[in-house]
């Protein structure tokens, strides 16, 4: 009878357990990239990269302030970090350009680094288009299996030309456009968690529901077009655990030469 | 059904490809770690038993794994309501594929595709007709050895990785056990109930092979 007790026990924890793990992991996401077709072949070129300003936004639409600042500066520091260190581990050398470190005399991120930036954002948002197929390599299971699915712009999308003189400033003609953003609501139907599973789905009832946002958008001023761009998202808060993998693996991809 | 060996030999065959095939710069696993080491905890819970399990992310979102298992289990055998004990030693081959975009294997949701083979050595009692009378005793205790064990599991789980070291990988699916002995003493008795570990259904549906829901709760580190 005890045996047969415990037993029962041990499964309602399992399950419990099952489903409070998959709840709170953020297991459900997704990655969209687009690239040049000859993004293969420059990628190894990308030894150097400027990556202008990163963001990093938290929005929580249960307070009365939507936008979390505190909460985002400190998390854009971390963010910065975070590229940094995952860069080096795959051998680019990365410059954040942080323009709250900024002072009023850097003219240099004021008068051109901006407009910049936001002539990126203007080109991937306006610019509409079309893909084309590639044949990255004769081997089927490593384009399907190996490699993540991506599309290839059948024309680049395309940027003034007067910013190419940034890479005689910087001594690298890639540019980056990266960012993080999360949106925090509340949870719908959460009366349910606690319904079903009480003690462990009081963490379900808490939690709130997340979705977040990982993009990085990769220019090469010389030829004045954008060559790379991907959106990941996942719902789970924009945490240093939760970003750390995905960075490392969002730079394994751009240097990914085959 | 598709038959157990050529599950095996599927299995084997798209291991060995993914391995073989060119690996570098392709697959960033979880920050560049592709093993990792792990034990699951239900055999310690469920069963008195042990396993250990070594899994590699071979493909963005792919990964496989090897284990051994053993376990001595106790099973009330419901239709003469006695016990049987079964150990068990088997190793299986299991096939994770990993739902997510965002994060690459070996973390997130996935469903996986478990083969195991091993040999099993079964105690168990037999109630006798008019037992405990005319000097019969009860129940006469069987021994069988070396009996060969197949089972395929198919389920759901997730994985989690903390602190870019500690893994905790935790799946439910339904799991098909079978005994390769054609003795008719087990047919009815131990045979339905050997393979899964937390609900068999088997007996209740009058399957003549094990057939219910496996779970597993693993605890591992993630090596390199």
């Amino acid at each position: 009878m005890r045996n047969k007790l415990l037993t029962v026990v041990v499964k309602y924890i399992y399950v419990g357990l099952l489903l409070f793990v998959v709840g709170q992991a953020g297991c459900r996401g997704s990655l969209y990239i687009e690239k040049s077709t000859d993004y293969t072949s420059q990628a190894p070129d990308i030894k150097y990269l400027v990556s202008i300003n990163p963001l990093f936004e938290i929005i929580d639409t249960r307070k009365a302030i939507d936008l979390q600042y505190i909460n985002s500066e400190n998390g854009e520091i971390a963010f910065a970090d975070l590229l940094l260190e995952n860069a080096q581990k795959k051998q680019v050398k990365l410059t954040v350009i942080d323009a709250n470190a900024l002072n009023k005399n850097d003219t240099l991120y004021f008068n051109h680094l901006a407009p910049f930036k936001q002539q990126i954002m203007q080109a991937n948002f306006l610019q509409h288009i079309s893909f084309t197929q590639v044949e990255m390599s004769n081997n089927w299971f490593v384009d399907n299996w190996m490699r993540p699915d991506s599309k290839y712009f059948k024309y680049n999308p395309s940027i003034p030309p007067l910013y190419s003189y940034l890479s005689e400033i910087y001594g690298t003609p890639y540019f980056a456009v990266q960012g993080v953003f999360s949106v925090v609501e509340a949870k719908k139907r959460r009366w349910l968690w606690l319904f079903l599973v009480p003690p462990i789905g009081l963490y379900q009832f808490i939690k709130p529901e997340v979705k977040t946002y990982f993009y990085t958008i990769i220019v090469n001023v010389r030829s004045s077009e954008i060559i790379y761009r991907e959106v990941r998202s996942f719902n789970n808060f924009a945490s240093k655990h939760n970003l750390n993998s995905m960075i490392y693996d969002s730079f394994s991809i751009i240097k990914m030469s085959r | 059904m598709i038959p157990f060996n050529v599950v095996f030999r599927l299995l084997f065959v798209f291991v060995c490809a993914s391995i073989v095939t060119p690996i570098k710069a392709q697959i960033s696993g979880y920050q560049g770690k592709h093993f990792i080491f792990k034990t699951d905890m239900t055999c310690y819970a469920l069963a008195q038993g042990y396993q250990s399990e070594l899994e590699l992310a071979v493909l963005r979102k792919v990964s496989t794994s090897f284990s051994y298992r053993y376990i001595d289990q106790s099973y009330a055998l419901s239709r003469i309501a006695n016990l049987a004990n079964i150990q068990s030693k088997n190793v299986a081959l299991m096939l994770k594929m990993y739902g997510n975009g965002a994060y690459t294997a070996p973390r997130g949701e996935y469903v996986y595709l478990k083969y195991a083979r091993g040999l099993a050595s079964v105690d168990f009692t037999q109630s006798i007709a008019g037992g405990g009378t005319n000097g019969l005793p009860p129940f006469v205790n069987y021994t069988l050895s070396s009996i060969k064990v197949r089972d395929v599991e198919l389920g759901y789980g997730m994985q989690y990785i903390w602190l870019s070291r500690w893994c905790f990988d935790m799946g439910m699916g339904l799991n098909w056990g079978r005994m390769l002995d054609e003795r008719s003493l087990i047919n009815d008795t131990v045979k339905p109930v050997y393979g899964p570990n937390l609900w068999v259904l088997s007996n209740r549906l009058d399957f003549e092979n094990g057939f219910g829901i496996s779970a597993h709760l693993s605890v591992g580190l993630l090596l390199f």
